[in-house]
């Protein structure tokens, strides 16, 4: 049951929680074949008015995507508003609103961490890396980690993090696209991956990063006129007593009082720091989200942004915990949404989408899948843009290229990029289709804490870091985070079919994190080149650039 | 486009650099850590003191500390960030463009 528990947390925590074994609380989650649904009518013509308007948002974006600037980074022109909508819109994603109500419906207090996490994460890029990230980059975040550094294998090293944690992120988003769709609009598995990725590939390769926050905008605000009305309901129908949720939920969940207080989900102390640990420094280190600083016009604006997002997402997550456990109430032993056999039709995801059908009627179920299906839309036009900029700018233009590209030659290859990931995505979509891919996620968000975040933080802090220390830390985050999670329970357990995993953690963080910071400290104190010298002296520049954006690149306007 | 070395030698030494840098770098530290010290309680709460988190914030109640303690975290980061913005795009950016204005860059 542990394990049960375990693995779909892990898939509520990125966004995959459609996938993934049998819910606790009762019911099958959508794990190996689910039963297509009959065609939901109300749910896809408000899908269609939000693909038409989102189609014609791309149009206008392509005739101001130019440049490679306008690209990567919507030419510097973003306002801060839009930006930070755009940021908590990432958050704000299907998994947030039906994972992790999901996993409060099922194991109450323990499933907050997954939202705790985020919210103590982006103070911290706010106050140590958002500025100096908007200084020193261009379009990634490996322009800034190599901005001192050997260039080739340090972006090398990074590249092979970023583009990890891009398609480890996709396949999750994908199949949980796929059965998602499924579910909600009775379309088949494979022509639901098709579409998704079709639809990506015309909002990235025309529209580029503008085109990608405005989808990702337009979605967070209709999932937030969503989830604000659900609320408010659970909210009436308790009459706006806050206490009497949880009496309530207490009193009809079979574990009691226990929702209430830890210990259902996490058991040991080191589970539960690793979890801790992945949630607040993974998202420091998602390339995706790092990205997003640099389509704002200066370090003001990015300072702007986050508090936007920050405001956002805190607003959200507080009515994610509300939904949560009035679902307990409203939905757990309400026959409408249950089987003949007791079990919660459609799995433990579909709870919020049962809270809502109880809370508004068909239209706004309609309106509710109708907007998770676009969440999933826009966070793997996020991904794809981020991956092919990698592709495209660090590896292409900065890296393997000899001589200097022109920008039509780079806009081309991100372009080919776009294409080649949306292909990538179909694959492994329909590859992983009946695989249970919860480990995938936890990866994602594991390399991203072990490798991205480390070599980002030290170089933007640490004077004496330098290439060899820089490469150790990357390799050794990047070997322990994919080789600990193989020997873990959701790999070695429930891929490979071993009965016991000979690593006890879901989650390597605790260990791969702090040796990744070990290794970079230990091999760049040892490092005495003439070059680690050069490395050193180097950071001054860096210093006073990051701190006054002298030298940075121009905007331009929309 | 890369400063060359008197450029940044100047910049370095300029005594409002100096005083942006220790006063920023004061500033985050100080935020950063009163998030990851209410974080940091929250997790470690969960680890070593689950039944103090599972006790009712009042007699009988069903609202417990760890249900707060979460929601803190959540509204504690929200009221950081908005101060630590509001209070950067005001002072910090007031020296900073002192300085650049004195260097010649504005």
């Amino acid at each position: 049951m542990n394990k049960v528990i375990m693995s779909f947390l892990t898939a509520a925590l990125l966004n995959i929680a459609f996938i993934g074994p049998s819910f606790a609380a009762g019911g099958a989650m959508i794990e190996g074949p689910v039963e297509k649904q009959p065609l939901n009518m109300g749910a896809i013509t408000i899908f269609f008015i939000f693909v038409m308007v989102t189609l014609g948002i791309t149009w206008w974006a392509a005739r101001n995507t130019k440049t490679k600037n306008d690209f990567y980074a919507a030419g510097g022109g973003i306002k801060p508003w839009q930006n930070g909508t755009a940021i908590a819109g990432d958050f704000m994603s299907a998994a947030t609103f039906l994972g992790i109500t999901g996993a409060i419906y099922g194991f109450g207090f323990d499933a907050l961490i997954l939202a705790v996490g985020v919210m103590a994460a982006w103070p911290v890029i706010l106050f140590l890396i958002a500025e100096r990230l908007r200084n020193l980059g261009s379009y990634t975040f490996i322009d800034v980690v190599s901005y001192r550094l050997e260039k080739k294998p340090i972006r090398i090293v990074s590249a092979i993090g970023s583009l990890s944690v891009v398609v480890f992120y996709l396949i999750a988003q994908m199949v949980g696209a796929g059965k998602l769709i499924q579910l909600l609009f009775g379309l088949d598995y494979i022509y639901a991956v098709i579409l998704v990725s079709f639809l990506m590939i015309c909002y990235v390769s025309f529209g580029g990063m503008l085109a990608t926050t405005w989808v990702q905008l337009i979605k967070a605000i209709l999932l937030l006129i969503g989830g604000s009305f659900i609320a408010f309901m659970v909210v009436k129908s308790f009459h706006f007593n806050f206490e009497a949720i949880f009496a309530s939920a207490a009193k009809i969940h079979p574990k009691g009082t226990a929702i209430l207080a830890p210990g259902l989900w996490l058991k040991d102390p080191i589970s539960i720091i690793s979890v801790g640990l992945t949630m607040m420094f993974g998202i420091m280190g998602l390339p995706h989200i790092l990205m997003r600083f640099f389509t704002v016009k200066d370090a003001k604006d990015a300072r702007k942004s986050v508090f936007v997002a920050t405001s956002l997402m805190g607003y959200f997550y507080i009515l994610i915990i509300i939904i949560g456990f009035g679902a307990v109430t409203f939905v757990m032993g309400n026959p409408d949404y249950h089987d003949g056999a007791g079990k919660i039709l459609g799995g433990g995801n579909m709870v919020a989408l049962h809270l809502t059908h109880y809370m508004g009627g068909n239209f706004m179920l309609g309106f509710m899948s109708a907007v998770a299906f676009a969440t999933i839309l826009a966070v793997v036009a996020g991904l794809t843009l981020a991956g092919a900029a990698t592709i495209a700018h660090d590896l292409y233009a900065k890296t393997f290229s000899q001589g200097p590209v022109t920008n039509a030659q780079e806009m081309k290859v991100s372009r080919i990029a776009t294409f080649a990931l949306g292909a990538v995505a179909v694959v492994l979509g329909i590859a992983f289709e009946n695989q249970n891919v919860a480990f995938v996620a936890a990866l994602a968000l594991a390399i991203a804490a072990s490798v991205n975040f480390p070599i980002l933080i030290m170089s933007m802090y640490w004077r004496n870091m330098t290439t060899k220390g820089a490469i150790a830390g990357g390799v050794t985050g990047l070997v322990l985070s994919i080789g600990l999670i193989i020997l873990s329970p959701s790999v070695w357990v429930s891929v490979f079919g071993y009965a016991e995993p000979l690593f006890p953690q879901i989650y390597p963080t605790f260990y791969s994190m702090p040796l990744a910071f070990a290794a970079i400290w230990l091999f760049s104190v040892l490092d005495n080149s003439p070059r680690a010298e050069q490395e050193k002296a180097l950071f001054d520049e860096q210093l006073v650039r990051s701190e006054t954006g002298i030298g940075i690149s121009g905007t331009s306007k929309h | 486009m890369p400063l060359s070395g008197t450029e940044t030698e100047k910049c370095l030494h300029h005594p409002q650099f100096k005083q942006l840098i220790r006063a920023r770098g004061r500033f985050s530290l100080v935020f950063s850590l009163m998030i990851l010290l209410s974080y940091g309680l929250y997790v470690l709460g969960m680890c070593f003191a689950p039944t103090a988190m599972a006790q009712p914030f009042e007699e009988g109640g069903s609202m417990t500390y760890g249900i707060l303690m979460a929601v803190g975290v959540i509204l504690w980061g929200m009221i950081c960030s908005g101060i630590y913005s509001w209070w950067a795009n005001r002072h910090f950016e007031a020296i900073k463009h002192a300085l650049l204005k004195d260097l010649g860059y504005e």
